[in-house]
């Protein structure tokens, strides 16, 4: 599903990404850690073609999207469901408003809009606060808003960026749990984490540790650790060291 | 004589009492100015249409050195710096509306910009989640088209204005020499084609701003 060969990006004097190479399968649930400036943002950035990487190539779904006209990455970008460490939501506008635009962009008919973003937000325990702007809500339920934009198109990849960053535990295990949920149908999730209460309790398939812009190690699960209801993934020391070197799935 | 030249179009005779009636007439109301003036005060005269095709010099050389003639008027010259000061005024036009439309990209695109930079966040936004450049940039070119519309026709009713206040005076002014000529204003085909060209400004004022904001 999400294939990055060779990819380096350099902002300045910060090498941000060397060399990275790794995939994720269709379906996957993968955590993306590492210290702050590790390059996770970058990583998750270049998949949405939010940056172009300097070297190497970015294949999602066997199409590369470094090769992309800039005309296309609009239609790209609509099969990827973002949820930003920010949340990026439009605060004067209503939680409805904020889930709609995903779909308004699409030139969906106004009553499928309304239709489809009001069960998104049911979705993520949000129906009742639909007519609510995003800046009077909680930073948990902004979250949840700006989990339910990221799902209601659709999307085969759903990437979040420190979705936890700024949430109570109780929250933060709550926006696991809808990651989760997000995952189990089938949809590939990636999240660029470094809370060590999501690295304990997400039931992540694989975890992938950056340091200083290069794969690091490679982890099969930490899902074991909450989700056993997963055959196949079994608990595991978290980030072997980087001797290890990188587990390419395929 | 004169007929016979190949020059010469046409030769009309204006006698002292044709004269005095166009006088009066090109006098309008002020043609009681005239009260009291016998129409024979007024010269004889022949007048000669020639022949655009013909150097005229040869035939006003010979009537100049007639006897016959007392005086000699060549309006063709008068017509040649007609022309020219015309064509000072459409070239001062063009000029002017050059400026002014600069201007007007200038104002619109800096209004459109600030528009665009108390908006940028929600530009970026709906950029990252999928908007094509056409849905984010149609709201401000249209804003822009309609900024562009509302100036030209706001600029027309001005001039509309200043036409209904200044034509009367001018015409009155200048009631000899333009023989009771009315300034007319723009017809219906040139205020749409105002219309039409501040709307295109303003979206083109509105393009040029939305820039690199658009580069997310």
């Amino acid at each position: 599903m999400i294939q990055l060969y060779d990819v380096s990006k350099r902002f300045g004097g910060v090498q941000a990404l060397r060399h990275v190479t790794l995939q994720i399968r269709k379906g996957e649930f993968v955590l993306l850690t590492g210290p702050s400036g590790a390059g996770k943002t970058t990583l998750l950035r270049t998949i949405f073609a939010a940056e172009k990487p300097d070297e190497g190539q970015v294949i999602l779904a066997g199409r590369n999207i470094t090769r992309l006209r800039r005309s296309s990455i609009p239609y790209l970008r609509r099969e990827i469901g973002v949820v930003f460490q920010d949340f990026k939501l439009l605060r004067s506008r209503t939680a409805l408003e904020n889930v709609s635009v995903a779909l308004e962009i699409r030139g969906l008919p106004a009553a499928e809009v309304y239709r489809r973003s009001l069960a998104a937000l049911e979705a993520v325990g949000l129906g009742a606060r639909a007519r609510t702007t995003a800046g009077s809500l909680s930073g948990g339920e902004q979250q949840r808003v700006a989990i339910a934009r990221a799902m209601v198109g659709d999307p085969r990849i759903v990437l979040a960026d420190e979705p936890t960053g700024n949430l109570d535990p109780e929250l933060s295990h709550d926006i696991l749990d809808l990651l989760d949920q997000v995952s189990r149908t089938g949809t590939t999730v990636v999240v660029a984490t470094h809370d060590p209460m999501v690295l304990e309790n997400a039931a992540a398939t694989r975890s992938i540790l950056l340091v200083d812009g290069t794969v690091a190690g490679s982890q099969v699960g930490a899902r074991g650790l909450c989700a056993p209801d997963r055959p196949g993934l079994a608990p595991a020391a978290l980030f072997p060291p980087p001797a290890l070197g990188l587990e390419v799935a395929t | 004589m004169l007929r016979s030249r190949p020059e010469v179009l046409s030769v009309t005779r204006v006698d002292p009492a044709d004269a005095h009636k166009r006088l009066a007439e090109s006098l309008g109301s002020r043609r009681g100015l005239l009260e009291g003036v016998e129409p024979s005060f007024l010269p004889a005269s022949l007048e000669l249409a020639l022949s655009p095709e013909h150097d005229a010099r040869p035939l006003l050389a010979l009537l100049s050195a007639s006897p016959l003639c007392e005086e000699v008027d060549d309006l063709g010259s008068w017509v040649k710096r007609l022309g020219a000061f015309a064509t000072v005024l459409r070239l001062g036009g063009l000029l002017l509306a050059l400026i002014v439309a600069g201007a007007c990209l200038y104002i619109v695109g800096t209004t459109i910009r600030l528009g665009v930079f108390a908006r940028r966040e929600e530009i970026e936004i709906l950029k990252l989640v999928g908007a094509t450049d056409r849905f984010v940039r149609a709201p401000f070119l249209l804003e822009g088209a309609l900024q562009g519309l509302l100036g030209a026709a706001l600029s027309l009713a001005l001039l509309f204005t200043a036409h209904r206040l200044a034509a009367p005076r001018i015409e009155s002014a200048l009631s000899v020499a333009l023989s009771h000529a009315r300034i007319e204003f723009l017809p219906l085909p040139q205020l749409a084609l105002g219309l039409a060209a501040g709307a295109l400004l303003g979206l083109l004022g509105s393009r040029i701003a939305l820039g690199r904001y658009l580069d997310v």
